[in-house]
């Protein structure tokens, strides 16, 4: 039971990670219309940037702190030179995406990846403290309250700033808020910068539970599309939901029944929920007009 | 992405083949064919991802899926079941087919992001499941599995020229059955669930099984393709099949351009050329290169190579300027818009009414063909229509008008069955409400949208010919397979097309054209003309002059008038009063979801009511 208790906890450590990479997916979704498969990757380049940095002598929270700004602007060149010129439509916006999804796992490999994988250092304390019987890790209750204090940032800017909620008429009408004057391309280029500096954060705070390594991010994007389709992908909160829930499920599965079903069960979460609820938790159906 | 499908590839494709059989004379070098045979291996999977993608307009990121099937399969049965080889391959190709068919119709319900995502994790999974203890009775884990040696006499099919010839020949059973399929009436109708499934639905498509059949035909060459690889690498192993592999795929069709079966195998070609001319330094470097090509592709011309060789091509063929224009309808679209039919009595030969046979009704009367009882839709609160009741006389014309946001289009969407509602449909004495879309179509409603929505790149004929099938049921083996029953299918439709085009006197010159380069006028001719060719009693029309200048405004009023002396009954929304006066037998009108009133044309559009309704529409005669 204790061993159980322990399990979920973690489980919903890393779902929340789960559902922050879930919540950028559709963040962008909501933004450019596409599942971003690259975003996963993006993350991932960021976190050899600042363990580049780290491993030539500068101080690790020092060198996140550069990684954050080069992630912003990272973020912006990815839209500004990848996914904006000669806009096409959305299948072309998602094929460029998965072209960068590919050419920056080449990226990482031709630069920094010729002894991969790398031990990552943890920004977080190491240890634990137990509360009746349950292991609980220093560093999954910090990343709960990363997480909190990320989402509340995000409801903050969606409740109360122009920008935000722009964003709320863009996600909501997007053809009504471009007539209304909202700059889409602007947006689109702010998101990118978000969607950047939180990749990073996730990077950073998986790579030292699971290795530093040009593939890492691919098992999280595929929790993170299973949480996304679960909690509705056009619910921005639904998505940490989500995220727990395969988080926990995905967790409990490779615990008790073997790791070779961990994807196969975030699959087949995601399939049910499809079947059972197509427009996912929390999710509303899109109408269409001929 | 997502570009034009071409069904005119079969002599381009005969030619690479040919390139292909010939060049183990020019390329003498074993590494140098070894580099061949793995482009062609993966040309083969490639080929019919591009029917998935160029033609039926899904995604998949996980086709090495199929590849592992087909290969697992083969490798497997002949070790444990000692099976020959022949039936081993057959084995592996039916169970690729199978299991894509199966997991094809689980994702074919997701929407496009969903099928993406779908395939792409289905590609993930599938690497830990053969690695994974599960199977590896089978499978052998991550050990792996080796591969019988196959052999016919002394030869071995797994090294030199037999093992290229033997790649070769799968390659061009592939590209046949491809190139097939984009010629007959299943690779149409799947380009019209591309373009806009609820149309298709509508025109009596099968839109789950077009998509299904897309991904078993996608699977079953992909699991050939399987079998290539096993006999090629000699050893299976979890690493071959893997995710990266599939998305290589997708980028080698994205690359070659989609909607061209040739393009695919260039696309091959050109990757592993790349890939392998720099492997001497690098194979992540290679790798960099191969995808910054892909994204430079994908951003800066995303049509692809083939795009890039046929406009070569053509150009090099308007160089010599011998008169011979450089083929394609496509060239046509510098010949100015032909003058739209004139309007008027000379419309062409009833030839429907010749196909059925049936009396001119001189003014309307008789049992009605059409009884709308208390229609009522709610959208979210919304009531769009609040109980409808319509009744249309066999062989008038009838108009419905009314402001925007009346409920007209939501009118036509209940009576053809795209959407629920409250009440009752009767045509012709049978209550048809709640039937499907397309047993309704069966019964004899057709139907036009507001915005026609033509495959591009099928020509206006084909476009019809699409909408004159009595039903889109059958096997798309059979279809292929090019049996006399097809054939004749086949020939009613094209005849019934004909028909069609004839009867609305659309311009024979433009028959061949490519529905994109037509006009709008045009366009809405074609979608008439598709509605109609399916013989119906009972025919639809949304806003056939919505955009339309008043030249083109009286071409379709002229079509429908040649409709209605074949006798079919038209339900006509319409905006322009001139139009409705010309043409319109009786005429509703429907304000907020309501009838407002109903009467002859003239009638209505005196009263002082309507004209209320449509202050500043009222002049417009």
């Amino acid at each position: 039971m204790g061993l159980a208790l322990s399990v979920i906890v973690s489980g919903i450590a890393f779902g929340l990670l789960i559902g922050m990479l879930a919540f950028i997916l559709v963040f962008l979704y909501k933004t450019t219309g596409v599942a971003n498969f690259a975003v996963g990757n993006i993350g991932m380049f960021e976190t050899f940037i600042v363990y580049e940095l780290w491993k030539d002598g500068m101080g690790l929270w020092p060198a996140a702190g550069i990684g954050l700004v080069c992630s912003a602007v990272f973020g912006v060149l990815v839209y500004q030179v990848v996914l904006r010129p000669f806009g096409g439509n959305q299948a072309n916006t998602l094929v460029r995406t998965v072209a960068l999804f590919l050419l920056l796992a080449a990226m990482a490999d031709v630069f920094f990846g010729r002894d991969q994988p790398y031990h990552f250092p943890s920004l977080l304390p190491s240890g634990g403290t137990k509360v009746g019987g349950v292991l609980l890790r220093w560093s999954d209750l910090i990343t709960v309250g990363i997480v909190l204090v990320i989402v509340t940032g995000f409801v903050a800017m969606f409740r109360y700033t122009r920008t935000g909620l722009q964003f709320l008429a863009v996600a909501q009408r997007p053809e009504t808020a471009r007539l209304l004057g909202v700059r889409a391309q602007r947006l689109s280029t702010i998101a990118y910068m978000l969607a950047g500096c939180l990749a990073l954060l996730i990077g950073l705070l998986l790579a030292p539970k699971q290795l530093l390594f040009s593939q890492m991010m691919n098992p999280i994007l595929l929790f993170a599309f299973a949480a996304a389709v679960v909690g509705g992908f056009t619910s921005l909160g639904g998505t940490f939901v989500g995220g727990i829930i395969i988080g926990v499920a995905t967790d409990l599965v490779s615990t008790y029944w073997g790791s070779d079903l961990t994807l196969a069960s975030a699959l087949a979460i995601m399939l049910l929920t499809l079947a059972v609820r197509p427009n996912g938790l929390f999710g509303t159906a899109q109408v269409r007009r001929l | 992405m997502l570009t034009r499908a071409r069904d005119d590839v079969g002599r381009p494709a005969l030619l690479l083949l040919l390139l292909l059989a010939l060049a183990p004379l020019v390329v003498t070098g074993v590494s140098d064919q070894g580099i061949l045979v793995v482009a062609m291996i993966y040309a083969v999977g490639a080929v019919g991802l591009d029917v998935l993608t160029g033609y039926s307009g899904q995604f998949s990121f996980g086709q090495f899926v199929y590849f592992a099937i087909g290969a697992y399969v083969m490798a497997a049965v002949r070790v444990h079941a000692h099976w020959p080889w022949v039936p081993a391959i057959i084995a592996g190709v039916l169970a690729a087919a199978l299991v894509a068919a199966v997991i094809g119709s689980l994702f074919v319900r997701l929407r496009f992001f969903g099928s993406a995502v779908g395939t792409f994790f289905l590609g993930a999974v599938a690497v830990d499941l053969i690695s994974g203890a599960r199977l590896s009775h089978w499978t052998g884990g991550s050990n792996g599995l080796a591969v019988l040696p196959v052999t016919i006499g002394a030869n071995s099919l797994s090294q030199g020229d037999w093992l290229y010839y033997t790649v070769w020949i799968a390659l061009a059973i592939s590209v046949a059955l491809c190139l097939r399929y984009t010629k007959v009436r299943a690779g149409m109708a799947a380009r019209v669930v591309k373009e806009n499934e609820v149309v298709a639905a509508v025109l009596g498509v099968r839109v789950f099984r077009e998509k299904v059949r897309a991904q078993a035909l996608a699977g079953a060459v992909a699991g050939l393709g399987g079998c290539m690889l096993a006999l090629d690498v000699g050893y299976l192993s979890p690493d071959t099949f893997g995710i990266s592999q599939s998305i290589e795929l997708f980028a080698i069709v994205a690359v070659g351009g989609t909607g061209s079966i040739v393009g695919p195998v260039l696309g091959a070609i050109f990757f592993f050329s790349l890939v392998n001319g720099f492997a001497s330094t690098s194979a992540s470097a290679s790798q960099l290169l191969f995808s910054l090509v892909v994204l430079a592709v994908v951003v800066l011309f995303n049509r692809g190579l083939y795009d890039l060789v046929e406009q070569g091509v053509r150009k090099l063929l308007a160089l010599r300027g011998k008169g011979t224009p450089a083929a394609g309808p496509a060239e046509d679209g510098a010949v100015p818009a032909a003058q739209a039919p004139a309007p008027g009595e000379d419309c062409g030969p009833a030839v429907l009414a010749e196909v059925r046979p049936r009396e001119e009704p001189a003014v309307p009367q008789g049992p009605p063909l059409l009884v709308l009882e208390g229609i009522g839709v709610d959208f979210g609160g919304v009531r769009a229509l609040g109980g409808v009741d319509l009744s249309v006389a066999r062989g008038e014309v009838h108009a419905i008008i009314g402001p925007n946001g009346a409920g007209k289009t939501t009118l036509l969407n209940c009576i053809s069955g795209i959407q629920p509602a409250t009440g009752q449909v009767v045509l012709d004495g049978d209550d048809v409400t709640g039937l499907p879309v397309s047993v309704r179509r069966a019964r004899g409603i057709s139907r036009t949208f507001q915005h026609p929505s033509l495959v591009a790149d099928l020509t206006a004929r084909q476009n019809v010919e699409v909408g004159a099938y009595a039903t889109h049921d059958g096997s798309a083996l059979l279809e292929m397979a090019g049996l006399p029953g097809t054939r004749r299918r086949d020939r009613v439709a094209r005849e019934r097309a004909v028909a069609a085009l004839e009867l609305l006197d659309f311009p024979r010159s433009r028959w061949d054209v490519h529905a994109g380069e037509l006009t709008m006028g045009e366009q809405k001719h074609i979608d008439i003309a598709r509605a109609l060719a399916n013989e119906p009693e009972l025919l639809l029309l949304d806003e056939p002059t919505a955009g339309l200048g008043e030249e083109e405004i009286g071409a379709v009023a002229g079509a429908i008038e040649g409709v209605r002396r074949a006798g079919v009954t038209v339900l006509v929304i319409a905006h322009h009063v001139g139009f409705v006066r010309r043409i319109a037998d009786r005429c509703t009108v429907l304000d907020f979801g309501r009838v407002l009133t109903s009467g002859t044309a003239a009638d209505v559009l005196t009263d002082e009511q309507v004209v209320d309704v449509f202050v500043g529409a009222g002049g417009k005669s």
